[in-house]
């Protein structure tokens, strides 16, 4: 029985000061799956995934403005491509973990020349710029024909980007094996196309790329189909040593000391085997956790800031992370909080210190950790303490310290040249708060997020590709309200625009949600949500939003809708 | 240890998640469900009831619509199957008539196994709730329709009141004849 005081999220918070701890090391799981091998913990480093390499020519055959599959990239010829990428989408090899065997098959983006050195995921990270244009082309280098889990047929979808439909990965827009797909991201904000100018307050900077295909996204993901996509501009601009005579430069840790992590809980079977569950409709909930697809890794630090860009990759599973230095016999001791820069993507106005972080699948928080408060040789460790048993979300219970330690981080020495990263207290211009106007001027619409028979709906209805539950204009305020029917949890994604939560059960957003673009929205058992969007600009074209539990996703709970 | 990997190995996902249960159809004859009516298949599978007054009937309809248009390949390389939630009630006389009613064609068999093996059967193939007053109640657990080739380990499930198109596209995405093109 799901007692709906307990499921609000409102619990999650309360639980830190001492409410109902469930005072257990091991994460609960279903029944009926089997038991992964039990593995030694901190035994290989975290992996940083290679940076993408632009092609040194044009790409050839050449990108020809289109898709590829007859589609026209929408605004190309203002925006045209600076720099061309080639990503093969196909077979790989991997390895979790040195107890687990080597050379398992995986789905794998990949370069050539990169993802050479056994990381079969995540796919290499692209690192854009806003003003520079970019062609990507994926091609589909799966054998025509696989055995087992997920499909040899990709649709990519870069998570949040600002892109025209046709680059969008719209689920069915997938490309088969031995052929190729051409993505055009023109880099600009939302809009940029309408103003001509470039809105710092629009700005993305951690997204990511992740399979797409219509019904088979989850088992896609889950095998190896993500990387990540980090953009930059004049403030956040990759360089934390740059002396900007503007003074817009950010100088936030760069290079080495920006690092993004991808947590995820994989499920092995009795041999080893990444094993996945064909047959749950309801959500995966793996017993073991891997960041960067390397199951419960280490990463030595220096003493100084570094900037962390942590992902819920999925399909299902919720997090609340904690981290908590350890004590000298490696017993859980103080926490510390994470100082927030960044939510879904959006660098804040003002960082936010947070005791945990609360995660669906597919959300991302950037945080700024100073190593230099801690001494040589200090061990911390992120944990995810929120409980979760099934596809439903999480429980509300919160772990006790020491539970879910799934990175183990050691301080070392200072670094060899000083530290000239920041946090500066501001960090982005943002728009001024909504106000009523702005509410009462938008197009109002309600989903209601339910299961009957068996089947996830949203307003009792499933994905229909050829139909769109709605259409808007573009550039047309629209004010949804999400409605949680049911027991579950649905992380509700918008596809092109952003939202701003604007009220929880007529109460306020959380701390981190207030005035804050974001593109994945929790949806609690029993909870109304309502969301506002700034409007659907720049690009025309069909699009979706869906739950970002892939594995609802994957049985239809999704809806196209269409900018006119 | 090693013996039990390289068991699992040659073990497809449906030997090793569906029940090999005996089954009879609506004509009364009797098969194992998986060495059978699954092996080496592609295979729609969903579960019903005949007095059903909920979303059965209109789960039949379309489904007899997607029958119609995968045309001769039901019963050849596609192979369609209901299975009746309520063995005790659905004798072979009441799915010959539930057949005859909707204008099921061949290639598609309405089965029905013993009441405990029709849990087993339902709950392998993933028609569960983990709500124990949904899981209880029958009628929800008529909504879906699982898909899947044995032959290459590739299962998927669909709701049943997708448009035809839709599910059309989901059954042949399970032959790898069309891995390489669009359907």
């Amino acid at each position: 029985m799901i007692d709906p005081k307990i499921s609000k999220r409102s619990f999650l918070r309360l639980t830190a000061q001492g409410a109902a701890i469930l005072a257990t090391a091991q994460i609960a799981r279903p029944n009926s799956d089997p038991v992964s091998p039990k593995v030694t913990p901190w035994v290989q480093p975290l992996p940083i995934p290679p940076v993408a390499q632009p092609t040194t020519g044009p790409l050839s055959p050449a990108f020809d403005g289109t898709t590829n599959d007859g589609q026209a990239c929408q605004h190309v010829s203002e925006y045209p491509p600076q720099k061309f990428y080639e990503i093969n989408v196909g077979l790989g090899t991997h390895q979790f973990h040195p107890a687990l065997p080597a050379n398992q098959p995986c789905f794998s983006y990949s370069q050539p020349g990169l993802n050479k050195a056994g990381i079969g995921l995540p796919g290499p990270t692209f690192k854009a710029k806003y003003g520079q244009p970019i062609a990507v082309r994926f091609r589909n280098n799966f054998p025509a024909t696989i055995r087992g889990n997920g499909i040899n047929q990709t649709a990519i979808h870069l998570h949040n980007m600002h892109s025209a439909s046709e680059s969008d990965g719209y689920p069915l827009d997938y490309v088969t094996a031995g052929h190729y797909r051409d993505h055009h991201y023109s880099m600009v904000t939302a809009g940029q196309t309408l103003s001509g100018f470039r809105d710092s307050r629009e700005v993305l900077n951690t997204l990511w790329y992740h399979d797409h295909r219509i019904d088979f996204t989850a088992a896609n993901v889950y095998q190896g189909l993500f990387g990540f996509f980090l953009a930059f501009d004049d403030y956040d601009n990759d360089d934390e040593t740059f002396a900007d005579p503007t003074g817009k430069a950010l100088n936030l840790p760069s290079g080495k000391y920006d690092i993004p992590m991808a947590f995820s809980d994989p499920q092995f079977d009795s041999s080893g085997a990444l094993y996945w569950d064909p047959m749950n409709t309801d959500g995966h909930v793996g017993d073991s956790f891997a960041v960067n697809g390397k199951a419960y890794p280490y990463l030595n630090v220096e003493r100084r800031k570094y900037r962390f860009r942590i992902l819920d990759l999925g399909p299902s599973r919720y997090y609340e992370l904690f981290c908590n230095i350890a004590t000298a016999t490696d017993k859980p001791g103080k926490d510390v909080p994470f100082k927030v820069i960044s939510v879904d993507g959006n660098l804040r106005g003002s960082p936010i210190d947070l005791s945990s972080l609360h995660m669906t699948p597919g959300n991302r928080f950037d945080v700024v950790m100073d190593f230099s408060q801690f001494a040589t040789g200090t061990v911390l460790y992120i944990e995810n303490r929120a409980e979760q048993m099934n596809g439903r979300g999480p429980t509300g219970h919160i772990l006790s310290p020491g539970s879910g330690r799934m990175l183990k981080i050691i301080v070392g020495q200072d670094p060899a040249t000083p530290d000239v990263s920041r946090v500066p207290e501001v960090l982005r211009p943002q728009y001024p708060a909504l106000t009523q106007a702005d509410l009462d001027a938008a197009v109002k619409r309600s989903f209601e997020l339910s299961r009957n028979n068996g089947v996830w709906t949203i307003n009792g209805e499933i994905m229909d590709p050829d139909k769109p539950a709605f259409t808007t204009t573009g550039g047309q305020p629209e004010l949804w309200t999400l409605i949680g029917k049911g027991g579950w949890h649905h992380p509700m994604h918008t596809h092109f625009e952003e939202g701003i939560v604007v009220s929880r059960d007529g109460g306020p957003p959380l701390p981190e949600e207030r005035d804050q673009h974001k593109d994945v929205i929790d949806v609690a058992p029993g909870e109304v949500v309502r969301v506002y969007y700034r409007g659907f600009r720049d690009f025309k074209g069909r699009y979706v939003m869906h739950c970002h539990n892939n594995v609802h996703e994957d049985h239809a709970m999704m809806f196209r809708f269409d900018v006119v | 240890m090693l013996h039990a990997a390289a068991k699992n190995q040659v073990q497809s996902i449906g030997e090793r998640m569906i029940p090999n249960v005996s089954v009879n159809n609506q004509d009364g004859k009797q098969f194992h469900l998986y060495d059978d009516l699954v092996k080496g298949k592609i295979v729609m599978i969903n579960f019903m009831y005949a007095q059903c007054e909920g979303v059965c009937p209109t789960m039949t309809s379309t489904l007899v619509r997607v029958q119609k248009a995968l045309g001769k390949r039901v019963g050849s390389d596609i192979f369609m199957y209901s299975i009746t939630l309520k063995p005790m009630e659905d004798d072979s006389k009441a799915l010959r008539h539930y057949v005859q009613m909707h204008g099921v064609g061949p290639g598609w068999q309405f089965l029905r196994a013993s009441q405990k093996d029709t849990d087993k059967l339902r709950k392998s193939l993933g028609f569960v709730d983990s709500q124990p007053e949904i899981e209880a109640d029958v009628t929800q657990h008529t909504g879906m329709v699982r898909i899947g080739n044995d032959a290459i380990d590739r299962w998927n499930a669909c709701p049943a009141i997708l448009p035809v198109a839709r599910l059309v596209s989901a059954v042949l995405s399970m032959d790898p004849a069309n891995d390489t093109k669009r359907v």
